[in-house]
């Protein structure tokens, strides 16, 4: 591959400046309200589990997104760049996705069973091959409280 | 191929291999590797945290925030969060400062960086011991604290990675390596750095929050 000419300043873009401070405070401000939302879901349980996942998402993914965009500097990069960087993301986000469809619809309950290779044993049914293969649910709670 | 029309070549070549760096894309190499090498780093955590959603799916109890003893210090996390957005923050000051022919601020910046991310190593480090010998939380200990230490700890490997890589361009800043025209290690790095934020942010929100 033949080298080209390159852009100004020896193959750098020109420079893009970012509102570096207004993006600094949007930060912050979204992790302080993670950690209080989480603080007072954990004093007061105002709403399910999943609904706080949701809402956390909801001030995670705007800062992940600010990072990229202007940190990494993907606003104002190639095309073949931007490629590159979402590609994977989509990727990713994809295989999330399969592994929460899957794992979304089992019961706490169904997770007594052992599952291998596709085929789930239930204690009901403990494997011929494997014995010992399944968990019994904890009844103690630990340190940790479980 | 004549003489001359080598020649031609060579000379016209040479300004770009002293800085080593643009093909036909037009994009400087250690930009590109660094992309590519990122979009790999991506399926890793990617994997990393599939493998928490199964493995969190399948268990019938998970540690529970509002027990008494719940392990993770979520302030301590937070403020080490904080710790990192403002090393992003410092590498980005930096390299606008460098691209503006300020280097001694963009020394700064660098020095900033370098500061902030050591802290945080030191942060997760009193961390991991306060829950290893402390609180009896270890990787073999049961599926949370194997994940939890899985992924932590391969996140916090990368930081440190990236704190040798920033105090290798601090010193190279302070030797006067880069100006206005010479920068691209920096802005190379700072990829690195910032998707380790990155990852960082959805880790926190992962392991610490839900």
């Amino acid at each position: 591959m033949q080298p080209t000419s390159p852009t100004p300043s020896h193959g750098h873009e020109e420079p893009h400046r970012v509102p570096l401070w207004a993006l600094f405070l949007i930060l912050l401000a979204l992790t302080a309200a993670e950690v209080i939302l989480y603080d007072l879901w954990v004093n007061y349980r105002f709403v399910p589990k999943y609904a706080l996942v949701i809402l956390i998402l909801v001030f995670t993914l705007p800062k992940a997104a600010i990072v990229m965009t202007y940190f990494m500097h993907l606003k104002f990069e190639k095309q073949i760049i931007i490629g590159l960087a979402v590609v994977p993301f989509v990727m990713a986000c994809g295989v999330v996705l399969a592994i929460l469809s899957d794992t979304l619809q089992l019961k706490p309950q169904a997770f007594n069973r052992v599952k291998a290779i596709g085929v789930y044993q239930t204690h009901d049914e403990p494997s011929q091959t494997e014995p010992g293969a399944h968990q019994e649910p904890r009844t103690q709670p630990s340190e940790y409280g479980y | 191929m004549s003489d001359t029309t080598a020649m031609a070549r060579r000379s016209a070549a040479k300004p770009l291999m002293a800085h080593g760096s643009v093909l036909q894309l037009g994009i400087p190499n250690g930009k590109l590797g660094m992309w590519l090498f990122l979009g790999s780093e991506v399926m890793f955590f990617t994997g990393l945290i599939g493998a928490y959603i199964v493995l969190r799916s399948g268990q019938d109890t998970w540690a529970d925030p509002t027990a008494p003893g719940y392990p993770l210090n979520i302030p301590l996390t937070a403020a080490n969060t904080f710790l990192l957005i403002c090393s992003s923050v410092t590498l980005v000051w930096a390299l606008q400062s460098i691209q503006a022919g300020k280097r001694a601020r963009g020394n700064l910046g660098l020095f900033l960086t370098t500061l902030f991310g050591a802290v945080f190593v030191g942060i997760q480090g009193v961390e991991y011991y306060e829950l290893y010998v402390h609180r009896g939380m270890r990787p073999d200990s049961d599926i949370f604290g194997s994940c939890f230490y899985t992924m932590t700890g391969f996140h916090g490997l990368h930081v440190l990675i990236g704190v040798i890589a920033m105090a290798v361009l601090a010193g190279m800043g302070l030797a006067g390596k880069f100006n206005e025209d010479n920068y691209a290690p920096v802005e190379a790095t700072g990829l690195y750095w910032h998707f380790v934020d990155l990852v960082w942010i959805i880790l926190f929100a992962i392991v610490y929050l839900m």
